[in-house]
């Protein structure tokens, strides 16, 4: 019996760290939601907590057919009130497929992350279309793979 | 008698010469300039390194962060050409390029390649001198092969697969083990 609880309680826990750490009042909404290269986006964090003293937000742009990332950006997200921070970004890369963002909030009690590197797939059908040959996933399928494998324990190791 | 007194006075000339000549010899390989690159790098375990502590060996300098995802994959390959060399003949350096990510984060990505079934077993490091000029780009991962001598035999942005292409796969067809056995061999 005791055993049954010691796995379930492991279980529980578990669950729990693995989650990706969200506060629960904390929304993300980035527009447009499926950018094109180039585009101008705007990143919207809505948070409630007191203790915020300021808000910024990490983008890197890569691109999944040649396998390249560009170096991050980091961007100050301006309060608007009613718990809302915005920043607008101009995407810089021509052969971006994707970007990745982070929200990094400083407060009282120090850094938090959130969203953390969270992917936003580019609009490419105005290129073209992509690479991509929809009967041979190939590399993109392994890349996504690898991805949520390492996010997933990334997110574990982080909140432990 | 005369024969015998000119002997010894030409046996001593010929042994300066000779002398002379050996001496030379050996102070000119000991002053052979290395006129390859060098730059240093801290490992994780918080020493330096530098590239010159390499010369004799190609060296493979990965340019990488822990979001790249790219740069994940690009590990698998390098993992792949770690295994196909000897230690004398290539050396892999991972140089982490985000000054926000400490040493620890470096190794906690190690340990959880590691846990998938992936040895990382070659140098990685951070702090990077004079990244700039490596990197001008800023894009990751990206791999410049050192030749032998410290010199830059080839370089590229972007995922390089050591043996095989995956199927699908539009970007660079170069094989990193086409580029590698130009040097060794």
């Amino acid at each position: 019996m005791k055993n049954k609880s010691t796995i379930l309680i492991l279980l529980i826990v578990s669950i729990a760290l693995i989650s990706p750490f969200v506060a629960a009042d904390a929304t993300f909404d980035i527009k447009p939601a499926k950018p094109k290269a180039l585009d101008s986006i705007e990143i919207t964090a809505t948070i409630t907590d007191e203790n915020i003293i300021s808000v910024y937000t990490t983008i890197q742009e890569c691109n999944e057919n040649t396998g390249i990332c560009y170096a991050k950006d980091n961007n100050s997200m301006t309060s608007k009130g009613a718990d809302q921070y915005t920043a607008s970004i101009d995407l810089t890369h021509s052969d971006a497929t994707y970007l990745q963002y982070t929200i990094h909030v400083q407060t009282n009690d120090g850094w938090v992350e959130y969203q953390k590197d969270t992917k936003v797939n580019y609009d490419t059908s105005s290129n073209g279309g992509s690479n991509n040959d929809n009967d041979t996933p190939g590399f993109e399928f392994v890349v996504l793979a690898l991805s949520i494998m390492f996010i997933s324990l990334l997110a574990y190791r982080r909140t432990r | 008698m005369k024969t015998q007194t000119l002997l010894i006075p030409l046996t001593f000339i010929l042994l300066l010469i000779g002398s002379i000549t050996f001496l030379s010899g050996c102070t000119t390989t000991d002053e052979t300039p290395d006129e390859g690159d060098n730059f240093a790098y801290t490992l994780l375990d918080g020493t330096t390194g530098e590239l010159k502590d390499h010369r004799g060996k190609v060296v493979i300098v990965d340019l990488w962060a822990t979001w790249c995802q790219p740069c994940q994959y690009q590990m698998l390959e390098l993992e792949k050409t770690y295994e196909n060399y000897s230690r004398d003949q290539l050396e892999i350096l991972s140089i982490n390029t985000d000054f926000r990510e400490s040493l620890s984060d470096i190794q906690d990505f190690i340990n959880q390649f590691e846990e998938y079934g992936y040895d990382l077993d070659w140098i990685f490091a951070n702090e990077l001198d004079d990244l700039e000029s490596y990197n001008p780009e800023q894009s990751i991962p990206r791999l410049i092969i050192f030749d032998q001598e410290g010199n830059i035999f080839w370089d590229h942005n972007g995922v390089i697969f050591f043996a095989e292409l995956p199927d699908g796969w539009t970007g660079e067809k170069t094989l990193l083990k086409e580029k590698i056995d130009e040097l060794i061999n």
